[in-house]
């Protein structure tokens, strides 16, 4: 009888210890939230972007047109660089000059080597 | 320190306005683990970079944001406990390219130095990389090797994870760098 509860305490213990252990690996190794579920903190056009002051690292979404198309990198109004997901090269590779765009990005700051403002991470979203 | 900020803004201007090879996208990666588990590195591909060819001068900017871990907890620990990316948010290097004679370089990899000043959480320090150059179809190739020390930047790491994570950080750059018109 006093071996019996012996193993149920036995069993207990390391149900809880294995799962604490999935609890914290779970914790420890959990996946970004895709910045197409990241709420933006600005929308709009790039002028109002560059007037409004959006601070550092912020999800924003931008619709503008196309000043300039370097590979895998485009201008946006002729003062935000945009660079891509590797996962969203077929939607950009499709994109030319002059088309008007919205993309949802994160804004990393001001470049002072090309006096730009940097967004990364961006997807393209539909025009609505 | 003055001094120090005129002569990164006459850099900056005269590689604005010379003829000169950039890169907005230039590879910028680092480890700092010891012997662990999980190990402690990222990649910022973001890195911008401007080569003035005629006298060698260099200027580097990355956001320190920007660098990427396969852990996502590991990279929110990096910018706000050990970088604090939040006020300091770019990391930037201004130097020149020792005796860089761009008529000379080939496609085959050539060593060259490059020395100047590295700043990091907004404190300076003076340091010298062992580069290698060669020219490419569209411009120029830039790879470096070369390691920081987390003092030398005031970078506090807690006891409980200082076994875990290196004193000595190795910074690798590479950038492909292109014709700026």
């Amino acid at each position: 009888m006093s071996s019996l509860k012996n193993y149920k305490w036995t069993l207990l213990i390391i149900g809880g210890i294995v799962t604490c252990s999935l609890f914290l690996i779970n914790f420890a190794y959990q996946k970004e939230v895709p910045i197409s579920e990241k709420k933006a903190i600005f929308s709009g056009t790039v002028s109002d972007f560059v007037s409004s002051k959006v601070i550092e690292n912020s999800v924003v979404i931008l619709k503008s047109s196309v000043t300039a198309v370097r590979g895998k990198e485009l201008e946006l109004g002729g003062l935000i660089s945009v660079q891509h997901l590797e996962s969203e090269s077929q939607n950009f590779s499709n994109i030319n000059l002059g088309d008007l765009i919205v993309v949802k990005g994160v804004y990393l700051g001001y470049d002072d080597l090309f006096e730009e403002y940097k967004l990364i991470s961006c997807i393209l979203l539909d025009d609505e | 320190m003055k001094f120090r900020f005129l002569f990164c803004f006459l850099l900056i201007t005269s590689l604005l306005s010379a003829q000169k090879y950039a890169t907005r996208s230039g590879k910028t990666s680092f480890t700092a683990s010891e012997e662990t588990f999980e190990q402690i590195k990222a990649i910022n591909n973001v890195s911008t970079a401007i080569v003035d060819s005629s006298n060698g001068d260099i200027a580097i900017l990355l956001f320190v944001s920007a660098f990427d871990f396969k852990i996502a907890l590991m990279q929110e620990h990096f910018n706000e406990n050990y970088m604090d990316s939040s006020k300091y948010p770019k990391a930037n290097f201004v130097g020149n390219i020792q005796n860089l004679s761009f008529n000379e370089l080939t496609d085959y990899e050539k060593d060259h130095k490059i020395i100047g000043v590295l700043t990091i959480r907004g404190i300076e320090k003076n340091i010298t990389i062992n580069s290698r150059l060669k020219k490419t179809d569209n411009g120029l190739s830039l790879i470096a090797d070369f390691s920081v020390l987390t003092s030398d930047f005031d970078i506090q790491v807690p006891k409980v994870v200082r076994n875990k994570i290196s004193k000595e950080i190795k910074i690798k750059v590479d950038y492909e760098l292109i014709e700026k018109l």
